[in-house]
């Protein structure tokens, strides 16, 4: 009874080639949805995004008007995580700052990604001396402290916010490059891709249809665990004032601001650091669920 | 019935860190039109290097010394990759690999798998593609087959893998297939249907089929002709019939003897002593003589050469 039911809605599919796409996605969604911590990852992080897009007409405030008589006010109705030391609303700047977190995150991610993932498809497939560059590239590069070697290079290029993005990116890609890298070698001598090759297809056919769709799961969960480390390190950048430039809204800053007045006005750094905090939590539970939900072999009960 | 495919004095070699491996040193295999030829011998004699030689999909590694592959007249190790690709790999020739469980693309449905084959060689246009899936699935008697287009590889059981490998070969509509240890990795059940399935094939679609194997039993229910191989080397070429019966070599004696059957005794099983020379350094002579109880003194010295002692009958032995 039950087979004649699943015979009737595969029927129904395959008059409609097009549902079928769809159910795969929906295949990855119901796996990453009985991930509970990860629905809730998403749930901050579209809560982050809807803050960051729709800053101006959620805060209180103008985040850049200073107001010298209220500096340094506890929470109130008025400003409900209090002002900081030039009397600005705290709120109000942590909302805009999350505009300046979110891209630039995202920019670092698109940049570092790009270099690492091209870098480390070419270093594995076609391997050589490409790979030997490459890798000794990887090795020199992750030889200094992170933040150091960023420290210096956004030093060098001076402060704003492509300067950071720059700065990290050319630290960051190596994590990207080593992971694709090595995914890629192991996808490279898989019995599938000896297959491909047997049935005629060209190299470049098997580099599309089967080593690349093969490490997509790879790249994407490591964007979103990347994503957090970005976003930390962004804000690292700011604190120690290489980062975005003063009047600016960002975490990162606002944090370094607030610890002069730590005793007096605690609510300005702690409530920027639990902002950091969430976000990269909300990034971190996404990457794991997506880790689950991608790997099309994971047993499922 | 004429030869489809000649291989003559193929000699491959590995370059290795401990030396030259010689994989394959003189093989000669004469494959007939529309016959199951099979290739046997012990693990690590370089059966799966002659097919692979044959794809020309070998490992970086090797070298290929000497020798031809003639297919259908035209030497297959003249050509280049690019005319390999695009006409041989898949049109003519097609490989089973010996384990279905990794030879599919673990992020494709089985749907998926065989489009590029048949978008590849059958000229239709896209809206038949599904059909002409089905129809090859159930070529491979696939139970079910609707259901199992849009099914990952990982929610199929190895025997229904190792079929969809087959349905993905056989969609290319190759004239030459290579199947290399296909039923090793399968369990004893799932490899009946598996050689009934080829069978099947075998009547209806005229194939050649070279069939790679160590098992014996699986070349007497499917094969025609068959090849020994020993440490690179064709030892006997002879019929199925004659394999059994009429054994020469010392070696293909051997191993037919060291089949088990229901009956046999333990005390009656013939093991061969020793084991597979190293490549790297094979003995001089007839590789097989240290091994060999009836080994003479121009054993050691010389290679015997493959001789037709009968009709569909050759042996490599100074001895006979």
């Amino acid at each position: 009874m039950e087979k004649e039911i699943t015979y009737e809605e595969i029927k129904e599919d395959i008059s409609n080639l097009k549902q079928q796409k769809t159910s795969q996605l929906s295949l990855v969604w119901r796996r990453f949805k009985e991930n509970k911590l990860a629905v809730f990852g998403i749930v901050i992080v579209a809560l982050m995004i809807g803050i960051a897009i729709f800053a101006p007409i959620i805060s209180p405030h103008d985040p850049y008007e200073t107001d010298p008589i209220n500096k340094l006010q506890k929470p109130s109705k008025s400003h409900p995580l209090g002002t900081d030391a030039l009397g600005r609303d705290v709120l109000s700047r942590l909302f805009y700052g999350a505009r300046i977190a979110l891209s630039i995150g995202i920019l670092i991610i698109l940049f570092e990604g790009f270099i690492g993932i091209i870098l480390g498809i070419l270093a594995g497939f076609l391997g050589g001396w490409i790979d030997k560059i490459v890798m000794w590239l990887v090795d020199v590069l992750r030889s200094f402290p992170v933040i150091v070697l960023a420290m210096a290079i956004a030093g060098i290029l001076g402060q704003g916010i492509y300067n950071v993005v720059i700065a990290l990116g050319i630290v960051g890609w190596t994590t990207y490059a080593r992971m694709v890298r090595s995914k890629i070698l192991s996808i490279k001598e898989a019995d599938y891709v000896e297959a491909g090759y047997a049935i005629g297809e060209s190299t470049f056919d098997v580099i599309l249809r089967y080593v690349i769709p093969n490490a997509i799961p790879t790249a994407i969960i490591m964007v979103c665990i990347m994503m957090p480390t970005a976003l930390i390190a962004s804000a690292t950048l700011s604190f120690l004032g290489l980062g975005v430039q003063p009047p600016m809204a960002s975490w990162g800053s606002m944090i370094s601001a607030g610890r002069d007045y730590l005793l007096q006005a605690p609510w300005i750094s702690t409530s920027a650091g639990i902002f950091i905090m969430i976000t990269v939590l909300g990034f971190n539970f996404i990457g794991d669920g997506l880790r689950d939900a991608l790997d099309p072999t994971t047993n499922r009960k | 019935m004429a030869a489809i495919m000649d291989i003559n004095n193929l000699k491959v070699s590995f370059s290795t860190e401990e030396g030259e491996l010689k994989a394959l040193n003189g093989v000669n295999i004469s494959i007939k039109e529309g016959t199951f030829h099979g290739l046997i011998g012990e693990t690590g004699c370089g059966k799966s290097v002659t097919g692979r030689s044959i794809m020309a999909l070998l490992d970086n590694n090797a070298m290929i010394k000497e020798g031809e592959i003639l297919y259908k007249g035209e030497n297959l190790l003249n050509k280049t990759e690019k005319e390999m690709q695009d006409n041989y790999r898949g049109n003519e020739l097609a490989m089973i690999f010996q384990d279905p469980g990794s030879s599919l693309n673990p992020v494709f449905t089985i749907e998926n798998q065989l489009q590029e084959s048949v978008k590849m060689y059958r000229n239709t246009s896209k809206s038949k593609y599904r059909d002409i899936i089905i129809e090859e699935l159930k070529k491979v008697k696939l139970p079910d087959v609707e259901n199992l287009l849009e099914k990952y590889p990982h929610q199929l059981s190895g025997g229904m893998k190792q079929r969809v490998m087959i349905a993905m070969m056989l969609a290319c509509n190759p004239n030459f297939l290579i199947a290399d240890e296909a039923t090793t990795a399968l369990d004893v059940s799932i490899q009946a249907q598996f050689l009934k399935v080829l069978n099947d094939l075998k009547e209806k679609l005229q194939m050649t089929v070279l069939y790679i194997t160590h098992d014996l039993a699986v070349i007497s229910e499917i094969c025609d002709y068959v090849s020994v191989m020993y440490a690179g080397n064709i030892v006997e070429e002879l019929t199925v019939d004659e394999l059994f019966k009429n054994p020469v070599h010392p070696y293909t004696d051997k191993l037919v003897h060291s089949l088990l059957g229901p009956e046999t005794q333990i005390e009656d099983l013939v093991e061969i002593p020793g084991s597979v020379p190293r490549l790297i350094d094979p003995p001089p002579g007839c590789r097989f003589h240290p091994r060999c109880e009836e080994a003479k003194e121009i054993c050691k010295k010389e290679r015997p050469k493959l001789k037709k002692i009968a009709e569909n009958h050759s042996v490599a032995c100074h001895r006979r």
